[in-house]
C-alpha cells in the first residue's frame, strides 16, 4: 500500500538531494578545490612575509604622590599631582619632545646632516613622521589608581623594531625627568611661600609683644593671668595708714596728757624706766637694723635673680620702707637709757619730749597724707588699666594666633627641607620604574596564527570560487533525462564512458601519480610556506636562522 | 526492480523487432543474391534488387581474432555494460523500423570529438549481431574520417575514391570478419571541396544503390557546427540520430546544433547521451535487485 506523502517527505527528499549533489560537487570538483586552494594558500603565506610588522614595548612606572605637598595647606599644593597626572599623556606624545629625543638618539638612521648640524629636509621629514609614529604608537594606561598613587603602563607600537625599546626608554626617562624638575620647581615654590610666611607672621607676632609688653609697663597687673603688684603695695598702705593712725592718735593723747599737768606721773615713769635698764640697748634700734638689713636683701635679690627694674612695683615700696626704716633709726636711741632721756632735767625733758610729740605728730600727718596720696594714685592707676585691659586681651588673642600660625608655617618647613634634600640628591619618591622596558622577542601584530588563518582561509575561499565558477560555467548535460527533456527528442540511450585500457592507464597516471604529486609538492610547498611565515611572526630570530639554513626548520618548529 | 522492468520491457521490444524482421527477411529470403552478390555501382539507372535477408534470425557470434581499435566495446569486450548498452539502442532503433523498410541513418553531433565514430562503429556491429541484417557503416566525414581507423582498414580506396569515379563501390565495401557487416572508409581527404562532392547527384546514387545493398546502413558524418555537410548527408538518409557527450558538450551548442538540422527538415529520430560517467548508486540498486 502507497503511503500517503507528508510535506516533510518532500523537505527531506529535496535535503537529501541538495546534500547528494553538494557531495557530488565536492567530489567531482575536488581537485578543482585542492589545487587552488594549496595554491593560493601558498602565495598568500609567502606574501605574508612582507607584511608590515608593529614591534610594541612597555613599562610600567609608579607615580606616588608627594605626601608633603598633600599634607599642605592650601588649594595650591594639592593641585599638582592632580595637574601631572592629567598633562601625562599629552607630554608623553608631545611631538616636540619627541622630535628631540629621536633627534639625541640620531633617529631615524642614516639621516643626512648639514655642517650646522640641521637636519636635510628629506630627513627632517622622514624624522616627523618617525615622531608622528611614535606619538600615534604610545598608549598610556592606567593598571592601579588611588588617591596617593598611579601605576601606569606605558606602551609604545612601531614599526621599527630595532628602536622601540630605546626610544620607550628614553621617552620615560625624559619624562620623569621633567616630571620630577616640575615638582622640584613646586616644592621650592612652596618653600618660598612658607619662607614668606614664617617671616610675616614672626614680625606680627613681634609687633603684638611688644604692644603687650608697653601695656603691661604702663598699667600693671593689666595681664589677667599674672599676679597684680599694686594690689599688695594697696593692702600695704591701707596696713601702714591705720598703724600711723594710731601712732597719732597715740601722740596726740600724749601731748594731751602734758597739756593737762601730768608731767609729774610722766617723770616718775622714766625715772622707773631708767633705773630698771639703764645700759641695755634699745630693742626698737636693734629691731630697726634687722628691719633694714633684711629690706636691702630683699631689693638685691629683686634687681639680680628677679631681673627687677627701678621702676618694678616691688622694688619702689621695697626702697620707699627702706627709706623709712632709715629716718626712724637716725631718731632712734641706741639704749635704753638715751630713750628714757634721764641725762636732761625734767623741763628739759618734758620741753623736749613735747618737741618731739609735735614733731612726731607732724611727721605722722605727713605720712599719712603720703599714704592717702598714694592709694589715690594706686587707685587711679587701676581704673586706667582696667579701661585698656579689653585691648589687652585683644592683642593677646592675635598674639596667640600670630603664633599658631607660626607654628604651623614651621611644622612645614622641616619635611620640605628634608623632601628638597632628597630631591636635589636625586633621591625623589615621586617616580619609580615597576617594570622595565623589556627586549622584544616577536611583533606585536599582526598575528602569526590570524595571519596563517587568513591565508588558508583566502586559499580555501579561492578554491570554493573556482569550484562555483566552475560548477556555474559547465553548462553540458549531466543527466539523461536532462538531456532528453533539454532538447524536446527521444533519448535512444545513454552510453557509459568507454574506458580503454589506455584510456584507464592514462587516467590512473593522472590520478594516482600526477594530482597526488601535484598535491603534495603544493602541500610541503604551503608547509613550507606557512611554517615560515608563522616563524616570521611568531619566531623572528629562528626565522633568520632558517632563511640561511632551510634544514634548521624542523628544528625551529619544534622549538618554537 | 526497475532493472528487471527495463529488462522485461528490452526482451518485449526485441521480440516485436523480431516479428517485424521476420516479415522482411522473408521478403529478402525470396531473393537468390546474397552479401557475396552485391551488384557493382553503376551511375546509369538500373533496378535495384533487395537482398533478402535470412529466413531466420539469430545473432552471430564475431569472431575472436578480429583486431579493432578497443574502444568497439561491442567487439573487444561484448559481456560489458556499454556493449550492452550500444545493444540496448540498437533495439530502440530496429524498434522504429517500419517492416520492410530499409534504413540509413546518418550518426551526427554538435562539435567534433563526441563520439560519432565510435558510436556508429559500436551500432553497426551490435546490428550485424542480427544474423540476417545486411549492415554497412560509411564514412562521410570527407575530411577527419575516423571509421578506418577504429576497424583498422587502410583508408583507400573509401568513398571519396568513389565519388571522384577512382574506385567503384565494389572495391570500397570492405567486408569484415563478421560476414554481414561491411565498412566505407572516407577514403584520401584530398579533395578540395567535400560539402560539393556530398551534393553531387553521384552521392545521391550512390547512397540508393548502398540502400538497395543493404538492409541498415550507418554513416558517420562530420559535426553540426563545423561544416554544413550533415545537411546534405541527412537528406539522403531516413533519420538522424545526435550523439551528445555528455559532461563535456554545451547545452546551448547542442540545441543549436539541433535547431540546425530541425531547419534542414531532416528526421532527428533521438539523441544519445555518450560518456555517461557510471552512477554507483544505480550499480548498488541493481545489484539489489539481482538478488532479489
Amino acid at each position: 500500500m502507497q503511503q500517503p506523502h507528508h510535506i516533510d517527505d518532500f523537505s527531506v527528499s529535496d535535503l537529501r538531494h541538495t546534500l547528494g549533489e553538494a557531495f557530488r560537487v565536492v567530489c567531482d570538483r575536488r581537485w578543482r578545490f585542492i589545487l587552488p586552494f594549496l595554491g593560493v594558500s601558498t602565495l598568500a603565506l609567502i606574501a605574508s612575509l612582507w607584511l608590515p610588522r608593529q614591534w610594541s614595548v612597555s613599562t610600567i612606572i609608579r607615580r606616588e604622590h608627594d605626601p608633603m605637598l598633600a599634607s599642605m595647606v592650601g588649594k595650591t599644593w594639592t593641585e599638582p599631582y592632580a595637574d601631572i597626572r592629567t598633562r601625562m599623556a599629552s607630554e608623553l606624545s608631545d611631538m616636540e619632545t619627541i622630535q628631540t629625543i629621536l633627534r639625541g638618539m640620531k633617529l631615524p638612521e642614516h639621516g643626512e646632516y648639514y655642517s650646522d648640524g640641521q637636519l636635510s629636509p628629506a630627513s627632517a621629514t622622514a624624522e616627523s613622521a618617525m615622531a608622528a609614529e611614535v606619538a600615534a604608537g604610545l598608549v598610556i594606561k592606567n593598571v592601579e589608581t588611588s588617591a596617593t598613587r598611579d601605576v601606569v603602563s606605558i606602551r609604545l607600537t612601531m614599526g621599527d623594531s630595532a628602536h622601540v625599546a630605546d626610544i620607550l626608554r628614553a621617552i620615560r626617562d625624559n619624562y620623569i625627568s621633567r616630571a620630577q624638575r616640575r615638582t622640584t620647581e613646586i616644592l621650592r615654590g612652596a618653600e618660598t611661600f612658607l619662607q614668606g610666611e614664617t617671616t610675616r607672621c614672626r614680625g606680627e607676632a613681634g609687633s603684638l609683644q611688644k604692644q603687650l609688653f608697653e601695656l603691661e609697663a604702663t598699667y600693671p597687673g593689666i595681664n589677667p593671668d599674672a599676679v597684680d603688684p599694686t594690689q599688695a603695695a594697696e593692702t600695704s598702705l591701707v596696713v601702714e595708714g591705720v598703724q600711723l593712725a594710731r601712732k597719732l592718735d597715740e601722740v596726740r593723747d600724749d601731748l594731751a596728757r602734758l597739756d593737762s599737768g601730768n608731767e609729774q606721773a610722766i617723770v616718775a615713769s622714766d625715772v622707773a624706766a631708767v633705773a630698771s635698764g639703764a645700759a641695755r640697748p634699745n630693742p626698737r634700734y636693734t629691731s630697726l637694723m634687722q628691719d633694714i638689713e633684711k629690706i636691702q636683701r630683699d631689693i638685691i635679690e629683686g634687681r639680680t635673680m628677679k631681673m627687677m627694674t627701678e621702676q618694678h612695683p616691688t622694688i619702689q615700696r621695697l626702697v620707699a620702707s627702706l627709706e623709712a626704716k632709715q629716718s626712724e633709726l637716725d631718731r632712734t636711741p641706741a639704749t635704753e637709757a638715751e630713750a628714757a632721756g634721764l641725762q636732761l632735767t625734767p623741763t628739759e625733758r618734758l620741753t623736749s619730749r613735747k618737741a618731739e610729740l609735735l614733731a612726731s605728730r607732724a611727721s605722722l600727718e605727713k605720712k599719712i597724707a603720703a599714704n592717702r596720696e598714694e592709694r589715690g594714685r594706686i587707685e587711679q592707676s587701676r581704673t586706667g588699666m582696667l579701661q585698656a585691659r579689653d585691648s589687652y586681651l585683644k592683642i593677646k588673642a592675635k598674639l596667640a594666633r600670630a603664633n599658631e600660625e607660626l607654628a604651623g608655617w614651621e611644622q612645614n618647613m622641616g619635611p620640605l627641607k628634608h623632601v628638597l634634600t632628597l630631591e636635589d640628591s636625586n633621591r625623589g619618591i615621586h617616580f619609580a620604574t615597576v617594570r622595565d622596558v623589556e627586549s622584544v622577542v616577536r611583533p606585536a601584530s599582526p598575528d602569526g596564527r590570524v595571519v596563517i588563518g587568513l591565508c588558508f582561509a583566502i586559499g580555501a575561499a579561492v578554491g570554493v570560487v573556482v569550484v562555483l565558477v566552475t560548477e556555474l560555467l559547465d553548462r553540458s548535460f549531466r543527466t539523461a533525462q536532462g538531456l532528453s527533456s533539454s532538447l524536446g527528442i527521444p533519448l535512444i540511450e545513454s552510453i557509459d564512458e568507454i574506458l580503454t585500457a589506455a584510456a584507464i592507464r592514462k587516467r590512473l597516471i593522472r590520478r594516482v601519480v600526477i594530482l597526488p604529486v601535484t598535491a603534495a609538492v603544493l602541500t610541503l610547498t604551503t608547509f613550507a610556506a606557512g611554517a615560515m611565515a608563522y616563524l616570521s611572526l611568531q619566531q623572528p630570530a629562528d626565522y633568520e636562522t632558517v632563511k640561511h639554513s632551510p634544514h634548521l626548520i624542523f628544528s625551529a618548529l619544534w622549538n618554537s | 526492480m526497475a532493472r528487471i522492468a527495463d529488462a522485461l520491457k528490452k526482451a518485449e521490444a526485441e521480440r516485436r523487432v523480431k516479428a517485424r524482421l521476420s516479415g522482411l527477411t522473408a521478403d529478402t529470403a525470396k531473393s537468390p543474391r546474397g552479401i557475396a552478390e552485391l551488384p557493382s555501382f553503376q551511375w546509369a539507372p538500373k533496378k535495384i534488387d533487395i537482398a533478402p535477408p535470412p529466413a531466420v534470425v539469430e545473432s552471430t557470434s564475431p569472431p575472436v581474432d578480429w583486431d579493432v581499435h578497443p574502444s568497439l566495446v561491442t567487439m573487444t569486450d561484448r559481456g560489458s555494460t556499454v556493449a550492452e548498452q550500444y545493444r540496448a539502442a540498437r533495439t530502440w532503433l530496429l524498434s522504429r523500423l517500419t517492416p520492410g523498410q530499409r534504413s540509413c541513418l546518418a550518426i551526427t553531433s554538435s562539435v567534433p570529438r563526441e563520439g560519432k565514430s565510435v558510436t556508429t562503429a559500436n551500432l553497426a556491429i551490435a546490428m550485424a549481431e542480427v544474423r540476417h541484417l545486411q549492415v554497412l557503416a560509411i564514412d562521410c566525414d570527407l575530411r577527419q574520417g575516423s571509421l578506418g581507423k577504429l576497424f583498422k582498414l587502410p583508408a583507400v580506396p573509401g568513398l571519396t575514391e568513389v565519388l571522384t569515379g577512382r574506385a567503384s563501390l565494389d572495391e570500397a565495401v570492405r567486408r569484415t570478419p563478421i560476414g554481414n557487416l561491411s565498412v566505407v572508409t572516407a577514403g584520401l581527404a584530398d579533395h578540395p571541396n567535400p560539402t560539393e562532392l556530398l551534393s553531387s547527384t553521384q552521392t545521391s546514387r550512390l547512397f540508393d544503390e548502398i540502400r538497395a545493398r543493404f538492409h541498415f546502413v550507418l554513416v558517420d558524418t562530420p559535426a553540426v557546427q563545423r561544416v554544413s555537410d550533415v545537411g546534405v548527408i541527412g537528406s539522403l538518409c531516413t533519420g538522424v540520430v545526435m550523439v551528445v557527450r555528455m559532461h563535456e558538450t554545451a547545452a546551448h551548442v547542442v540545441r543549436q546544433s539541433l535547431r540546425c538540422l530541425q531547419s534542414n527538415n531532416l528526421n532527428i529520430l533521438g539523441c544519445i547521451a555518450a560518456a555517461c560517467r557510471p552512477d554507483v548508486d544505480r550499480y548498488a540498486d541493481t545489484a539489489g535487485d539481482r538478488e532479489e
